[in-house]
């Protein structure tokens, strides 16, 4: 008997459904690389500008969303400056919409002073390699259209060199990998990523050498930072749905084993 | 000289960009940053280009009616909307309360989102229909996928509380992925570095010139 695989579909949407709608509890535990990142920002000192490159689009907003809100949330929580930028062109309007959600919540932050998006540039790899030589320059105008230079954050931190941490939040190419070899390798400063669960054993290799300080890979990872910082946020709702649908997968990988078998034998 | 002179100049432009990498003298890093700039503006003209050229060849499946010319349609229509409405709105077209950002919110952030999460769907038909185990060697890529997918989620803790802690699936996942997942993603790594170099060299000193198509050919031969 051959399963119509839209019975699968079926109970995938389910599990993935009924999860978000009751939540479950779950022991959550943060691994060591969710642990890094969470302290090499709480590292950055107090007032230090921090650049946050958003390369990522509503296509993995879903893993990278709820980590750039936290990400935001610890950055201005700890008084960081914090400089938004992204090489993906659908990235820059959802970097917009999080960084002014999260900063809402500091009524002392203003923009330009304290955090500013600077917005998509096209050019990936040459922006990244322009960003040495001043972010001004690589990014002549805001997401708002003003002039880089006239703002008070950018006039603080003039070049890569002058940014206290890279944090990279990325869902492919350019991203993560690009800008450790790019900026990290030229200005020499540290940097941790967030990435989606299928490119975080892209960067494995990155975190061990030590280029990388820190890694959330997907929305585990998301989840594991929530919890650390006590935000209730999005992922860890979503790590219910996620768990099921992982368990559903390998039920399918077992359930198609056994039936290939049966198979194998009638025949 | 035809093909001299670009060989030139792609000669001394990639070794300014690879001194540069090594010597931050403003000597070298300026020029250097001036050919950053100048392949972001190539690149933007790029985008402009492929702009008109998508327009051309999709108005001309429209006009004559070819095979899927209503999709095409909807496809240049969105296109000359989006731009039309970002340049109506000048610089700040993506900000909160612009047309331009209405597309993005109600148009453009949902198709991508849904798009992606059909992914899902085609995982599970492929768990089911692909990762049979059929061998020792389907064995042991279910058995590590199986570990992965269990060991990255709260439900792999759950289940594998009781058994000691090297025994545990997110202890099991992380070494699958911190030792062997990173020795091959390593060597990986490595070799398509060294063919990058060897590219990269083969290109600085003219022995691959694609990019100054071939002399030798006839001419009209090259899209052959």
């Amino acid at each position: 008997m051959k399963l119509d695989r839209r019975w699968l579909y079926l109970v995938l949407a389910l599990l993935v459904a009924l999860p978000l709608l009751a939540p479950p509890r779950l022991p959550l535990a943060a691994s060591p690389p969710t642990r890094a990142y969470r302290d090499a920002i709480a590292r950055v000192p107090h007032g230090a500008t921090v650049l946050v490159a958003c390369d990522f689009d509503p296509a993995s907003a879903a893993e990278l969303a709820p980590m750039a809100r936290a990400t935001f949330h610890q950055l201005l929580a700890g008084g960081c400056h914090v400089v938004v930028v992204s090489l993906w062109s659908g990235g820059a309007p959802l970097a917009d919409r999080l960084l002014r959600e999260e900063a809402a919540a500091f009524p002392g932050a203003r923009d330009g002073v304290d955090y500013v998006n600077l917005g998509y540039q096209a050019g990936n790899e040459a922006v990244m390699a322009r960003l040495a030589g001043g972010i001004a320059t690589a990014f002549p105008a805001d997401h708002a259209g003003r002039p880089s230079r006239d703002l008070p954050i950018v006039a603080r931190a003039r070049t890569a060199r002058d940014v206290a941490l890279l944090v990279c939040l990325s869902a492919g190419w350019p991203g993560a990998r690009e800008w450790l070899q790019q900026v990290q390798g030229r200005a020499g400063i540290p940097v941790i990523a967030g990435v989606t669960g299928t490119s975080a054993p892209d960067l494995t290799p990155y975190l061990a050498s030590g280029q990388l300080r820190g890694l959330l890979g997907g929305m585990s990872g998301a989840a594991e930072y929530e919890q650390l910082l006590g935000v209730a946020g999005p992922a860890a709702r979503g790590m219910g749905a996620q768990s099921l649908a992982h368990a559903f997968v390998v039920l399918c990988i077992v359930g198609g084993s056994l039936a290939g078998l049966g198979r194998r034998r009638a025949a | 000289m035809r093909r001299d002179g670009p060989l030139f100049v792609t000669f001394v432009a990639a070794l300014v960009s690879l001194v540069a990498f090594f010597v931050p003298h403003a000597l070298v890093s300026g020029p250097a940053d001036a050919l950053a700039g100048t392949a972001v503006v190539v690149l933007a003209c790029g985008f402009v280009l492929g702009g008109i050229q998508l327009v051309r060849v999709n108005l001309d499946a429209v006009v004559h009616r070819r095979e899927g010319w209503p999709y095409r349609l909807v496809l240049v229509v969105a296109l000359v909307a989006t731009v039309a409405a970002g340049f109506v709105e000048g610089p700040g077209f993506a900000t909160a309360g612009t047309r331009s950002r209405w597309i993005y919110d109600t148009v453009y952030a949902p198709l991508a989102a849904s798009i992606l999460a059909l992914l899902a769907f085609f995982v599970v038909a492929a768990a089911f229909r692909a990762l049979r185990v059929r061998s020792v060697a389907t064995a042991l890529l279910a058995g590590s996928a199986v570990m992965v997918l269990l060991g990255r989620v709260p439900l792999g803790a759950w289940l594998t509380a009781a058994l000691p802690a090297p025994l545990r699936l997110p202890s099991l996942a992380g070494w699958i992925l911190d030792v062997p997942q990173a020795a091959a993603r390593r060597a990986l790594l490595m070799s398509a570095a060294v063919g990058v170099i060897a590219a990269g060299f083969r290109i600085l000193v003219g022995i691959d010139r694609p990019h100054v198509g071939n002399d030798d050919l006839p001419p009209g031969s090259e899209g052959a």
